[in-house]
């Protein structure tokens, strides 16, 4: 048995923003509590889990890396077709009991599965070719086409965003890697053409003029988001209105302001001190994670960590970054801050790994 | 080739981690950065942003000021009145309106098309429109809303607002003098931007002269509203600071110089007849009486709904009861006129008061013949007799000697032809026939001596208003000042301060007191020496009057007995109008008193009673004390 059980370090700022967001919630959320006291359910449900993981041995998860890929799958599938519409997308599995994502499912599985892969698979001096990561990369782009086809353009791109900073993480031959950026260059102005729907275009131009001009047509809803949001944020000020007096909040002015604009809430409420709070939790979090890559004995262990820190990080820099109007808005939530059950659990899961991770190597 | 072995892969990924912190910090700071920008150094701007999202302006609506009389009596006021809203979202649901428009109906008395209405209504009421509150019982006074507010309690969504309604006590009688109001149309608007659409203004009398006065000024008051409008009744839960509410200042109040018991005099004075009475003092201006009948009645005219057939009937009707015959209509001076022309005979030295002209009846000049209205002629007339009797013949003559210009511009010292100025909406000009104005409207037509003639004796393009003939009777009796006639007297401000409005001299005029006194002798004939037009037709129980009768010919002879022979109605319309001013008491004269008779005839018959009535109030009830 180890003498710690717990890396505080880890454990505290996760509590912090937990707590700063549940404190955020029970504002959003004051007009329907019932709604909150589900996300309660959630936040215990995704504890124990937190704590399951923890004090499992990781071989566990190296054995369900692939199971848990192709379940993955076959929710993505059954969402496209039994899926629960929500806001013109199928992104939600109704299991009687609760409302489950699988697009969060997805995420955890990617980075288990990627990591356990590149792990079973040795590396050359030189590093990976690119023929040799031929499956990994057909795994990752049917799990982005399956979000895709939602349609959940910010959850697919964050996916393969991840699984890139993985698969980069490792050793990968020079002239291979000049070549994938050649083709990414090439292949972005046909995303912009052929793949992109007119909504999602919309948003990124809207944001674009937000950012270069101050006029802009405010009629169209995406943009009123951003500047109803931009408004909140702006309108803490240095130490924000006080819990529970956000006006743009009590009264709504903010558009989805429990989910994916919770930060506006908060922002609103706390101000930019608040902010900073948070932000500085974050970053202590982030790097206390990464800082257990030099101490752990495998790959699998170090690219979980990097997948798990990218992906939560990207996720806080997208999701900060719409609600304060410099990207276009994509439904990405705040982790361990939005409200949601499916995101917390996968990312509890993932965090629960890492602290596994953590107190093995430290404190063996 | 080698394969890497654990730890080198361990050490490989460390080294890209390092990378990944460096990311973290940057975007991490990027983020801090542009929070700094929106919360810090424009968090002022957004902060009032967000003010001004959930701030909703209530504008509140002043009661308008009152118009009293010189003896107390209200003219116009105001009374709150009430209005119930409902909120279609609170009130019910969205497919079976029924159940609840039947509630309603039955707690507010709705009839039944009023029910269906409001059935049909909720009906399509989808979305947005759920939140926009309809009123569905207007003008509710304060006793019935009493009544009706222990039945509100059970309807969810119902709401109450409150607005002022003008009324006019003594409804037809002083219609004319207080105007009427009503809702502020869009071209109003324009004249006055600071006021709400929903307001009313003055749209004629006093309540249009003094529109700034009487309007009030708007008070505000704040609501906070949610994301789709909705007002928020509990703000308070909310820390939002709400700017402090403006209450609303009444309007100035205005006390006239009219004496109610003279404009009810007035008002029975004329009956059935058509036509409109003007009371002034002499030197102040101060308009104590003015009645134009037929009147109407402004309280139909100032609600929010004007009766049905109300307006048309008003508009269409033939006896004009919506034109102020005192001011806004102008007529033949007919006789009355010639006292001008016989003060500037003497004024211009063109004749003495000992002057006399020969009346046979008629008088050939040229190829014309005119005649006097007694065929039987006045034998030698000098200026006494001329005015005691009205000959046309000595002011044919008369003419003659002064010569169109000096007529033209002895008359234009008493302001004949021009707006008197007094403080009622829509006066009328009235037309002097001066050369320019003969020559502008009768192009390529020569003036000649018959049109003189014409203008002497209140004839051909002469036109006055009747409070125009009480401006010159005035001057006569006074002394020569043309004053302005006004009927504000004092503004009273909502602390009861009182401040006057002055009386304003027109023009003093340098008359020679004895050829002033030499015309009012001959008006004081006029009413109190036997064979005077007017002396069988006076009161003589008060003191003596000085006056004028004056009957003015619409149309020619010829043409009046085409329409005697062909049409009936007519016939009634194109009489002689009857004009008759006094000047009172003769010995020290305070008013003048001015009266016309449409279709009367004959002025002393139909117009004087009308004046001694008015006459005889103003001597019993005395002048009010101030």
């Amino acid at each position: 048995m180890n003498q710690r059980r717990l890396d505080l370090l880890i454990v505290l700022p996760l509590l912090g923003i937990l707590a700063l967001g549940l404190t955020t919630l029970s504002s959003a959320l004051s007009y329907n509590p019932q709604k909150f006291y589900v996300q309660l359910v959630w936040v215990a449900l995704s504890a124990t889990m937190f704590l399951i993981v923890t004090y499992r041995s990781r071989r566990t998860w190296e054995n369900l890396a692939i199971p848990l890929y192709l379940v993955s799958l076959l929710f993505l599938f059954l969402v496209l077709i039994i899926g629960k519409k929500v806001g013109g997308a199928y992104r939600w599995l109704d299991l009687g009991f609760m409302n489950f994502q699988p697009s969060e499912l997805a995420k955890v599985a990617i980075i288990l599965f990627l990591s356990y892969r590149l792990n079973q698979k040795p590396t050359l001096q030189d590093g990976y070719k690119l023929r040799d990561l031929i499956p990994e990369t057909v795994a990752v782009l049917l799990s982005m086409m399956l979000v895709y086809a939602e349609p959940d353009l910010g959850t697919s791109l964050l996916i393969g965003a991840v699984s890139l900073i993985i698969i980069f993480s490792t050793k990968i031959n020079r002239k291979r890697l000049i070549a994938l950026f050649l083709i990414a260059i090439v292949s972005a102005p046909l995303l912009w053409e052929f793949v992109l729907a007119d909504y999602q275009k919309r948003r990124v131009t809207a944001i674009v003029t937000m950012m270069w001009q101050d006029t802009g047509d405010e009629s169209r809803t995406s943009q009123y988001h951003t500047k109803q949001s931009m408004i909140a944020v702006g309108s803490g000020r240095t130490t924000g209105k006080g819990y529970n007096a956000g006006t743009q909040n009590i009264l709504r002015f903010i558009p989805e302001h429990h989910t994916d604009f919770i930060f506006s809430v908060y922002a609103e409420e706390f101000g930019f001190s608040g902010c900073m709070l948070l932000l500085g939790l974050y970053l202590l979090l982030f790097y206390r994670t990464l800082e257990i890559i030099p101490l752990v004995r495998d790959k699998f262990m170090a690219l979980v960590v990097i997948g798990t820190v990218s992906l939560l990080w990207l996720q806080v820099v997208i999701n900060i970054g719409m609600v304060s109007g410099v990207l276009p808005v994509v439904g990405i939530p705040l982790p361990f801050f939005s409200y949601g059950g499916s995101a917390l659990l996968a990312n509890s899961i993932l965090m629960g790994l890492v602290h596994n991770f953590s107190i093995n190597s430290r404190y063996r | 080739m080698r394969i890497l072995n654990q730890q080198e892969e361990v050490r490989n990924i460390t080294e890209k981690s390092r990378l990944i912190i460096g990311a973290i910090l940057l975007t991490l700071l990027l983020i801090a950065a542009r929070l700094f920008y929106l919360q810090v150094y424009r968090g002022e701007e957004n902060f009032q942003r967000s003010r001004g999202n959930y701030l909703l302006r209530e504008k509140i609506f002043p009661a308008r000021g009152d118009i009293l009389t010189a003896d107390g009596k209200v003219m116009a006021t105001t009374t709150a009145q009430f209005r119930i809203q409902i909120l279609p979202i609170l009130f019910t649901e969205e497919d079976e309106p029924e159940e609840s428009v039947m509630k309603l109906a039955s707690a507010l008395s709705l009839t039944d098309t009023q029910s269906t209405e409001l059935v049909e209504y909720l009906l399509s009421c989808r979305g947005r429109c759920r939140h926009v509150p309809i009123t569905v019982k207007d003008e509710i006074p304060k006793e019935e809303m009493l009544r009706l507010s222990s039945y509100l309690t059970d309807i969810p969504g119902a709401r109450i607002s409150s607005f002022y309604r003008r009324n006019y006590p003594a409804g037809t009688d002083e219609a004319h003098v207080t105007g009427y109001v009503a809702r502020v149309s869009k071209n109003e608007l324009a004249g006055y931007p600071g006021y709400d659409a929903e307001s009313f203004i003055g749209k004629t009398g006093l309540e249009k002269a003094w529109e700034n006065e009487l309007h009030g000024t708007y008070g505000e008051t704040w609501h906070v509203i949610d994301y789709i409008g909705r007002r928020i009744d509990t703000p308070e839960m909310l820390s939002a600071e709400m700017p402090d509410p403006v209450p609303a200042i009444k309007g100035t109040s205005i006390q006239t110089s009219i004496l109610s018991y003279m404009q009810e005099e007035a008002a029975a004075a004329f009956g059935g007849q058509t036509g409109a009475v003007a009371v002034m003092n002499i030197r102040t201006g101060d308009i104590l009486a003015l009645y134009s009948s037929p009147s109407y009645d402004p309280n139909l005219l100032s609600g929010k709904r004007i009766p049905a057939g109300v307006w048309l009937e008003y508009s269409e009707s033939i006896l004009q009861p919506l034109t102020n015959k005192a001011v806004q209509a102008s007529f033949f001076p007919g006789s009355t006129f010639k006292v001008i022309p016989a003060l500037a005979g003497l004024e211009y030295r063109v004749i003495s008061p000992y002057t006399s002209f020969l009346c046979t009846g008629c008088l050939w000049f040229d190829t014309e013949i005119k005649c006097c209205w007694n065929k039987w002629g006045h034998n030698h007339t000098a200026l006494y007799r001329a005015l005691k009797e009205s000959c046309d013949i000595y002011f044919y003559n008369l003419s003659e000697r002064l010569g169109h210009h000096r007529l033209t511009e002895f008359s234009r010292l008493f302001n004949v032809g021009r707006q008197t100025g007094i403080d009622l909406a829509g006066e009328e000009d009235g037309i002097l026939p001066t050369m320019e104005w003969f020559d502008f409207n009768h192009r390529g037509q020569i003036l000649n001596k018959g049109y003189t003639m014409n203008l002497a004796i209140g004839q051909g393009d002469i036109r006055m208003t009747p409070l125009q003939i009480a401006v010159v009777y005035a001057a006569i009796a006074n002394g020569g000042i043309v004053i302005r006639p006004k009927i504000g007297n004092y503004l009273i401000d909502n602390k009861g301060r009182r401040t006057p409005i002055e009386p304003e001299v027109l023009r003093v005029l340098d008359i020679k007191e004895k050829n002033r006194l030499e015309v009012m002798r001959a008006l004081w004939g006029v009413t109190n020496e036997a064979g005077g037009t007017a002396y069988y037709y006076v009161d003589h129980t008060i003191p003596a009057a000085a006056g004028k009768t004056g009957t003015s010919q619409i149309i020619s002879k010829s043409e009046r007995k085409l329409i005697d022979f062909l049409d009936e109605d007519r016939r009634s319309m194109t009489a002689d109008d009857a004009l008759f001013a006094a000047v009172f008491p003769y010995k020290r004269p305070e008013i003048v008193a001015v009266a016309v008779v449409e279709s009367g005839a004959h002025g002393a018959e139909a117009a004087a009673p009308i004046v001694y009535r008015l006459l005889k109030s103003y001597y019993y009830r005395g002048r009010v004390e101030e």
